[in-house]
């Protein structure tokens, strides 16, 4: 993966700053890249409490579907009844879910130290980076690969100066994938890794 | 709420449960391959089955494409029995593919029987299970009906003041068992069903009959599903309904009606057949014809049998107009045949003519000409286009007497090659539709008499069976679908039908079977031992099928008033279809290559 001397440093300097127990496990990376997706009561990074996190694992062509993670969260506080419209979980669903603490530690067993990919993953990362911070003494250290950056470098290349739509719909249409129903957060993950792979084939994956 | 992940709703995932679906979707990766990509090398090692979800995948042997996948469709069955390809798959467009465990799969084919009969079952059976999915649709059928498609009879009225013997009269002229009355803006019923108490109850013929009807009467909308007309008749436990227009009553639905839609009329025509004096007479039968079998193939009966209903109502058909345009000494001095394929029994739709006839001696020239180019006219008249070969009674190559046919059957025999050819074969499916059956089977005693026993006249025979072998039928079929081009119409008789029909003539003319229906000369093979049995229960399964293909396509060009032909176009095809269509040109083949060794048409 080719990142820049900033990026190098930055990964380093997290890196240092973690504590003990999750150096290692985030320090293993297989070259595999995990799809994530969070759902959240908000969409003000603030306010947002985590309602359920989804990932999924690329690798080579092959998305690893059948090993996905998939969990619901318990939220500290009750549901916005407008949000509920927005992300389809009903204060019945996540009651089940799993404690916050818990979920997120099996999310960092899940994605290791491997590449995190996402659709404007910059807001899930900075939501989940919000509960990381203080349990790993720095935020997430995994590069970051979004998708729609990727798009559109391959858009450019073709229409360079015209304007790119970068809408979920769009990206689907004309990448010819087959998406999921966006039903919850792990359809979405698959959807973006299938999205990944088309542009990976078109030569605009992981350089 | 989406049930599985995947969109499982298609063949054969169809079949699973929905938690065995659950179950094998959450099983289930994603695998992405760009265009010309490799998935399976030929004899590789296989532990998946592969569901298309987006892309076109194509199948190869060799230089050869033996088939093509796209949305929906799944490969490779026959890697999942034996865990080995013996074809290569390649990305012919980008491809992602759902990946099921075979694992997972294999278990599954033996918890749900249905599910495993796709992968394992032979040829034949497969299109067994088709059968009873056309049933299902027999039961849809009631579900769509609406009671306008039932055919109810329009109303008779009678005034509330009128007697009751006056509505016995009305109704016994007027063929009914319930009549309307009106009594100022009251309308009721009366029915046959009250004469049973006026009878019991020693009442009057002269009582009015308002003091007998029923006034508070049931009712269904003309628009509304059959379905609820029955279920109304079930729950209130009556013989009928009164079927309404916004409101107003425009008939009587009777149970009998009801049952009379779900079940044929064909009894109904033949009587009409029967019964008719004119031209026009048959016309009308001929017109329902086409209605009966539309209405039989979709609930679901089976070719053969449906073929076999459409040619005995043919047959009478040209027999009662035979009568009708031949002088009385004509009609008893002579046998009148149905070739090709009606003589077969195995058209369904309107067909050309294709007819013969075989002529007592000393018979009037003049009036046997006359009559005979009356009968061509009027089957055209009745819709039976003419003969582009000229096959048909009018021509004077069709008419002969015994002794004239006996000389001409063998002169073709003798030549066995271009029209002479083709004749004969054509009259190989002769069938006696009208007259005495014995001309018939003189004139094959001296037709088989003088057949010379020699392979290669068989062989020469049998050369037909090739003729349509051009890539446009065969292997083009395929890399056809693989361009996606615009035109994906396959020409279902030159590349199956013709060769079946063809190569079964030619094996039953080499036994000496002389029942002229392929089914039953496929039966005669098999009990023969000529044909192995498996191999003529497909070949008979794939006849079917093909002749439903072409029905159903038939039945839509008549919809749509355009020319009955025998191209399908594969494009509109489910998936299943295709699937079987695949199956059903396997078969062909292979036995165009059985017929192929066996007389050796390599050597032409």
């Amino acid at each position: 993966m080719r990142v820049s001397t900033w990026q190098k440093w930055r990964h380093l300097w997290r890196m240092h700053h973690l504590q003990t127990p999750y150096r290692l496990l985030l320090g293993e990376d297989d070259g595999a890249l995990v799809s994530i997706d969070c759902e959240t009561s908000s969409l003000k990074v603030k306010d947002a409490e985590i309602l359920s996190i989804a990932a999924v694992c690329i690798e080579g062509n092959r998305i690893r579907t059948k090993d996905a993670f998939y969990t619901l969260v318990k939220p500290q506080q009750a549901l916005d009844r407008e949000n509920v419209q927005v992300h389809g979980l009903r204060p019945s669903d996540v009651s089940e879910g799993m404690p916050l603490e818990e979920a997120l530690q099996k999310f960092l067993q899940f994605i290791g130290g491997r590449t995190l990919l996402g659709y404007y993953l910059q807001y899930d990362v900075a939501v989940l980076n919000k509960y990381f911070k203080p349990m790993l003494g720095t935020v997430l250290p995994n590069h970051e690969v979004e998708v729609s950056g990727r798009y559109y470098d391959w858009r450019v290349g073709d229409y360079p100066g015209a304007y790119i739509d970068l809408s979920w719909e769009t990206i689907i249409k004309n990448l010819h994938i087959s998406a999921l129903p966006r039903h919850d957060a792990l359809n979405d993950t698959i959807t973006v890794a299938m999205m990944y792979l088309a542009l990976q084939s078109r030569g605009y994956g992981v350089l | 709420m989406v049930a599985t992940r995947f969109d499982l709703s298609h063949p054969p995932f169809d079949l699973l449960t929905l938690a065995e679906a659950s179950a094998l979707s959450a099983a289930a990766d994603i695998l992405f391959f760009g265009n010309d990509q490799e998935i399976l090398p030929t004899g590789s090692m296989v532990d998946s089955l592969y569901l298309v979800m987006k892309g076109l995948v194509r199948e190869t042997a060799g230089d050869d494409v033996v088939g093509v996948y796209r949305e929906h469709e799944t490969f490779d069955c026959r890697a999942l029995a034996t865990g080995k390809t013996i074809h290569r798959f390649v990305a012919h467009e980008e491809a992602l593919l759902c990946v099921f465990p075979r694992q997972d799969v294999l278990a599954l084919t033996e918890k749900n029987p249905a599910f495993g009969a796709y992968f394992f079952s032979t040829v034949s059976d497969k299109f067994g299970q088709l059968a009873q999915k056309r049933d299902r649709r027999e039961w849809q059928s009631l579900f769509t009906a609406k009671i306008c498609d039932a055919g109810f009879r329009s109303p008779v009225f009678i005034d509330a003041t009128a007697t009751i013997a006056d509505a016995a009269r009305l109704m016994k002229e007027q063929h009914r068992r319930s009549i309307f009355v009106r009594d100022g803006e009251r309308i009721g019923l009366f029915t046959t069903g009250d004469f049973r108490d006026i009878v019991a109850n020693g009442v009057s013929n002269q009582t009015l009959v308002r003091e007998r009807s029923q006034f508070s009467l049931l009712s269904c909308e003309k628009s509304d599903y059959l379905f609820n007309a029955l279920l109304l008749m079930t729950q209130r436990n009556i013989h009928r309904v009164v079927v309404t227009e916004d409101g107003i009553p425009i008939g009587v639905l009777a149970q009998s009606d009801l049952l009379s839609f779900f079940s044929n009329h064909s009894l109904s025509i033949a009587q009409q057949l029967e019964m008719a004096t004119t031209v026009d007479d048959l016309t009308r039968a001929t017109q329902e014809m086409e209605t009966l079998v539309a209405t039989l193939a979709v609930q679901g009966m089976k070719m053969p049998q449906l073929a076999r209903l459409v040619q005995a109502l043919n047959t009478q058909l040209m027999v009662r107009l035979w009568e009708m345009v031949a002088p009385p000494d004509v009609f008893a001095g002579s046998a009148l045949l149905a070739l090709g394929s009606e003589g077969r029994g195995e058209q369904i739709l309107k067909a050309d003519q294709d007819n013969a006839l075989i002529l007592a001696e000393g018979l009037n020239e003049k009036e046997v000409e006359q009559a005979a180019s009356n009968f061509t006219e009027q089957m055209l008249r009745l819709g039976y286009p003419l003969c582009h070969g000229g096959v048909m009674v009018n021509q004077k190559l069709w008419r002969h007497t015994v002794r004239g046919w006996s000389q001409i059957l063998q002169e073709w025999a003798r030549q066995s090659q271009g029209d002479a050819l083709m004749n004969l074969a054509i009259f190989l499916d002769a069938e006696t539709v009208a007259g005495s059956p014995t001309y018939l089977a003189k004139c094959r005693d001296a037709l088989q008499a003088g057949l010379r026993d020699d392979a290669t006249w068989l062989s020469r025979m049998a050369l037909p069976i090739e003729q349509f072998q051009n890539t446009r039928v065969e292997g083009g079929f395929w890399s056809q679908m693989l361009n996606r081009e615009k035109d994906a119409r396959l020409d279902i008789k030159k590349a199956a039908i013709f060769p079946i029909v063809h190569g079964v003539r030619v094996l039953a003319l080499e036994a000496d079977i002389r029942v002229t229906n392929t089914f039953d000369r496929l039966g005669a093979l098999a009990s023969k031992l000529i044909l192995d049995k498996t191999l003529a229960n497909d070949l008979a399964e794939s006849l079917a099928f093909l002749m439903r293909l072409r029905l159903d396509a038939g039945l839509v060009s008549l919809r749509e008033k355009k020319a009955v032909s025998n191209d399908i176009d594969t494009a509109t095809l489910s998936t299943l279809d295709k699937d079987l269509l695949k199956d059903a040109l396997m078969v062909t083949k292979r036995f165009k290559q059985m017929v192929q060794q066996r007389y050796h048409l390599d050597r032409f």
